[in-house]
């Protein structure tokens, strides 16, 4: 008797504890089978790598979108955005229901970079937005510190996801839009120019206001009645010309994020 | 011995006399006494014209005055009188009209310089007094944030002096034909193509008008651009000339002639009515006068004493004059800048608005 009470028990304990680690497992990685940040080029050190990834982890975790940095050294499918999705799919990224990600792929031998995002990614990382993501990493990219470049597009995500957190993805400039540029000194140097040049011509103003005797040139004044007789007015059309100029519209985005048949979008380029 | 000069005194008091603008009368300075122009004109009429006979032999003699005063050049344009009042030798230039006498104050004219020809046919008396005037010129100081604090300070504005400044007055009319080149240009889009169409037209207006006392001073002291700046002034004011409005004021007789000073007022007037055809030529886009015919035709000539309130004052070696209508206050004049409160504006508005632009382009 006491020998199938402590059989049904080991039975019992052995099957809770496998369906546990499974679900374990599921919760703690949404079923990936690779850590957030992949050095297949062997750009990064092992501590980089380490780094990078527990940051990934944070951001992931707090926001329920994995951020993902993968390198390779060339692309398996046609164009480096095909191979996002495909490893993408391979490697099971994305958390929740509509596995919610962002990816940065680098492909060293060509020096591209493709930036995708998937769920709650495409509301995130809008079209105008993974734009000036890339503008976060490339400058550090074409100096080949790769720790700094990615470092700095882990903290655009982090500030991307707080902006949409607050209703406001970083879009094209509406009203709104938190995405604040940051001055650079041509910028300042050239406000600052141009208030100085303003501040010049108002001044200047000032000084000729001290000077009001001039000799007058009419006698507007003195006619009499105020008023000139208009004694004949002719006016002739003689010819006109027409000049037609090629000169193409600029179209305007409107914002938002464009997504082809598998929920995905892209940004790519080159580093 | 006949004197050329004649002091305008109370008849109660023999006070000095004065035009008052604001009442239109002579008021003593003394008693309060107050006197039509009409008074004291009949008043004077017999001393006047014995001055005036006085002065026109004087006027025979003068050239004598460089051998009994050794004046030598100068003294062409130097005058010597006699105060009747007290007596002391006034000496002024050959133009001066109406003065006063430094020793014992009185108002004094000069009738000769009015006599015949050189009669003055109008005059505008002086509506706004000594005070107005200074006060309207501190106020045209304060407008100004580049003006040297010691200037304002140092500027002996109590010395402002009113003057009866010779104007020759002419009307006269103007007409002709001005042509032009005019344009008019559209442009729309037809696609990614921008289109411009310029059409062109040949122009041509003609007219004319008649143009009445446009002012131009006949003294060579006067700048003319001060005097133009003070224009223009209400005609309706003006009155059959007297001397009895002079007294209390400085007057010149005039030294540039009426034919020599024609062809700035004619000018003004043939530029008037091209301004005036030009601004009927409306609805283009670009408009280029390609002739033009206006003329004027034949003149008359007035001869006329105009109110001016003058202050002359010597800064760091520069001369600056201010020169305000007697009439109807209209201020100009040149002031000095301060160079350092040139840049302390320059300098203290380019810091403030680039802190403002720098900050609203962060928050953007």
């Amino acid at each position: 008797m006491k020998k199938k009470i402590l059989t049904t028990f080991l039975i019992l304990l052995v099957l809770v504890s496998f369906f546990s680690l499974g679900a374990l497992a599921e919760g703690e990685e949404g079923g990936r089978t690779e850590a957030l940040v992949v050095d297949k080029a062997g750009i990064l050190t092992e501590e980089q790598v380490k780094v990078l990834n527990a940051r990934a982890e944070g951001l992931s975790a707090k926001y329920s979108c994995e951020v993902i940095i993968y390198i390779i050294n060339e692309f398996s499918e046609a164009t480096i955005s095909q191979t996002a999705e495909a490893l993408y799919a391979e490697h099971n990224y994305g958390l929740g229901a509509d596995r919610s990600c962002v990816m940065l792929l680098l492909s060293m031998s060509g020096r591209d970079y493709s930036i995708m995002a998937h769920g709650y990614g495409n509301t995130v990382f809008t079209d105008f937005g993974k734009g000036k993501l890339a503008d976060s990493f490339k400058p550090a990219f074409k100096e080949n510190d790769y720790n700094k470049g990615f470092s700095a597009y882990i903290n655009k995500c982090a500030e991307y996801f707080e902006a949409a957190q607050q209703g406001r993805p970083v879009d094209t400039y509406t009203k709104g839009n938190i995405e604040k540029t940051q001055l650079s000194s041509k910028d300042i140097l050239i406000t600052v120019a141009i208030c100085f040049a303003i501040a010049l011509g108002i001044a200047l103003i000032m000084r000729a206001q001290m000077k009001t005797a001039h000799i007058k040139t009419v006698a507007g004044d003195y006619i009499c009645g105020g008023v000139l007789n208009l004694t004949s007015r002719y006016d002739h059309f003689k010819y006109d010309t027409i000049q037609r100029v090629y000169s193409p519209q600029h179209k305007d985005s409107g914002g938002g994020t464009t997504t082809n048949s598998g929920g995905f979008s892209h940004s790519s380029g080159k580093f | 011995m006949a004197t050329q000069i004649t002091n305008y005194q109370c008849p109660a008091c023999t006070g000095p006399l004065h035009f008052v603008g604001a009442s239109g009368m002579l008021e003593c300075d003394y008693c309060d006494m107050k006197y039509t122009v009409k008074e004291i004109e009949e008043l004077y009429s017999v001393k006047d014209d014995k001055a005036e006979a006085a002065f026109e032999k004087a006027s025979q003699k003068a050239k004598s005055a460089e051998d009994d005063y050794g004046w030598g050049a100068d003294a062409e344009n130097m005058r010597s009188y006699n105060c009747p009042s007290c007596g002391a030798e006034l000496i002024c230039d050959s133009t001066t009209a109406a003065t006063s006498c430094p020793y014992c104050g009185n108002p004094t004219i000069v009738p000769g310089q009015f006599g015949g020809t050189r009669r003055p046919d109008y005059v505008i008396p002086f509506k706004l007094n000594k005070d107005e005037a200074i006060s309207a010129l501190r106020k045209h100081y304060k407008k100004k944030p580049l003006i040297p604090s010691a200037f304002s300070k140092e500027n002996h504005i109590k010395e402002i002096k009113g003057i009866y400044v010779p104007f020759w007055l002419y009307s006269c009319e103007a007409g002709g034909e001005v042509r032009y080149d005019a344009t008019k240009v559209r442009t729309w889009r037809e696609g990614d193509y921008l289109c411009t169409e310029t059409s062109f037209y040949d122009v041509q207006r003609s007219g004319n008008a008649a143009f009445e006392n446009i002012p131009v001073d006949g003294s060579s002291k006067m700048p003319d651009a001060h005097m133009d700046s003070i224009e223009p002034y209400d005609y309706s004011d003006l009155k059959d000339f007297s001397v009895a409005y002079l007294p209390g004021f400085l007057a010149d007789k005039y030294d540039v002639g009426a034919e020599e000073c024609a062809s700035r007022a004619l000018l003004r007037a043939e530029r008037s009515v091209a301004q005036e055809l030009r601004n009927t030529v409306i609805g283009y886009t670009t408009v280029t006068e390609t002739s033009n015919t206006v003329r004027t035709d034949g003149h008359e000539v007035k001869y006329g004493l105009l109110p001016v309130w003058m202050l002359y004052t010597k800064w760091k070696d520069k001369d600056y004059l201010f020169a305000m209508n007697g009439q109807t206050g209209k201020l100009i004049g040149d002031l000095p800048v301060s160079v350092g409160k040139f840049f302390a504006w320059f300098l203290g508005l380019g810091s403030v608005l680039s802190a403002v632009a720098v900050a609203v382009r962060m928050l953007i």
